[in-house]
């Protein structure tokens, strides 16, 4: 995984993130927490990472996407799962 | 049977497409564009884009299928404008029978609602096909609604269309990922349900309600409707049972549902004031199934479709409450099921991961 492909990750999760909370008018971070910082609801975080699967066609595991927390968190599980 | 599910992204399509896989159909199933479809990708459908804006999308999606099955109905979110939910109802359930007559699709089964059906006759204690919905009921935004696609679909029968009809009552199950019913199961869970309200009900498993679509599709007669039924029960006992299963206690106010009632919409009107994004703290389609919930007989489906004996509502609850602690939904202190305790339920003839 190049540096660039992981930032074309957070380049698309910035994108669907604007899309989920179009009111979020506030620079994006890795550490930043999607629920507490973002404000997006489990729901949301849920349809985050669908669509960042659907987008990078890969199949994950439900139950591992529990653990996604952060911005960082989002783009570092992709890169794990696409690396397999 | 090849299977078109409208709406397959969502807790009642989920289930139905579960349950066709498992019985060796060929199924597709719609999505929308930007729908979370974590748990559909793995059910073992084809998922395809369709949109009751894009009457083309429709015919696509059903052109070749045999059967449509339409699990997508209008699900007003708040109970707050009862024309506008209702024509927005009627539009979208009116694209999907114009999209079935032009692909001329072989049988349309529409998942009605148990709330089109009641109070019992003269003479009954249990409400069945036959008894029309309560006139007060038809006040309430999600009783419309419900009432005006049912009215809408069956219509079609008319112009040719070959339709069904279920009737869901509650259901209680995995794949619930908006945890619609199941928010009941989530807030004695976590502990997050100091009101609640009783009356009347009927619960039925997952399971056993997508079995009831596919019988519906094999062996209903046109133009019927059928109630899938489980269990005659209360409000009450049903959050017992979820406390007993989680092994947590249950405190809880019980509101009178006049005041229930009171407090859900105007909890409405702030969460639509907020901008929507927040849920009610009771909402007030619930008041109002609790309202005109009614208790029912399932000899119809019995006998005409061959439904067999519901699934035990212990078990049934057992399940649903599994599948919450698996995913999260339940913190690890609703110790009965917690996510290490994956063994606690019988599970569905087809996990996620074996349909995957």
């Amino acid at each position: 995984m190049t540096q660039n492909a992981a930032q074309d990750i957070r380049t698309d999760v910035d994108a669907i993130v604007r899309r989920l909370r179009p009111e979020f008018k506030g620079e994006i971070h890795n550490a930043d927490r999607l629920r507490e910082d973002l404000g997006l609801d489990s729901l949301n975080a849920m349809e985050l990472l669908s669509a960042i699967t659907e987008k990078y066609e890969v199949d994950v595991d439900i139950e591992e996407v529990q653990d996604v927390k952060t911005v960082g968190d989002v783009v570092t599980f992709l890169q794990s799962v696409m690396k397999v | 049977m090849k299977a078109l599910v409208l709406g397959g992204t969502g807790f009642v399509g989920m289930n139905v497409v579960r349950a066709l896989v498992a019985r060796g159909h060929d199924v597709t199933a719609t999505r929308r564009s930007h729908a979370n479809t974590l748990f559909a990708r793995k059910l073992g459908a084809r998922l395809v884009k369709a949109d009751f804006h894009d009457p083309d999308s429709l015919v696509d999606a059903m052109a070749g299928r045999e059967v449509v099955f339409m699990c997508a109905g209008h699900y007003p979110r708040f109970s707050l404008d009862l024309e506008a939910e209702v024509a927005t109802a009627r539009q979208a359930v009116r694209a999907t029978l114009d999209a079935a007559k032009k692909a001329k699709v072989g049988r349309y089964v529409l998942t009605s609602s148990v709330a089109t059906a009641g109070p019992p006759g003269p003479g009954k204690t249990l409400a069945d096909e036959r008894d029309p919905m309560a006139p007060g009921a038809r006040h309430s935004v999600y009783f419309a609604v419900k009432k005006a696609i049912e009215e809408e679909a069956l219509a079609a029968v008319r112009d040719g269309l070959d339709v069904v009809a279920t009737c869901p009552t509650g259901i209680v199950g995995e794949l619930d990922v908006k945890a619609g019913t199941g928010f009941v199961i989530v807030g004695v869970g976590n502990g997050m349900m100091p009101y609640h309200i009783d009356g009347r009900t009927n619960l039925i498993d997952a399971d056993d309600m997508a079995l009831g679509h596919v019988l519906a599709a094999e062996r209903g007669k046109t133009g019927e409707r059928y109630i899938l039924g489980g269990h005659n029960t209360t409000i009450g006992e049903f959050l017992q049972l979820i406390a007993r299963e989680l092994d947590v206690p249950f405190r809880s106010w019980r509101l009178p549902l006049p005041f229930a009632a009171i407090l859900s919409t105007l909890s409405e009107m702030r969460c639509v004031a907020q901008g929507g994004r927040d849920r009610p703290f009771i909402p007030r389609e619930f008041v109002d199934v609790v309202r005109w919930g009614v208790w029912v007989s399932t000899a119809r489906a019995s006998q005409e479709l061959g439904m067999p004996a519901p699934v035990p509502l212990a078990q049934t609850i057992r399940k649903a409450c599994a599948w919450y602690a698996r995913f999260r939904y339940l913190k690890p202190t609703a110790a009965g099921v917690s996510p290490n305790r994956r063994d606690t339920a019988k599970p569905s003839a087809v996990t996620e991961g074996d349909a995957a």
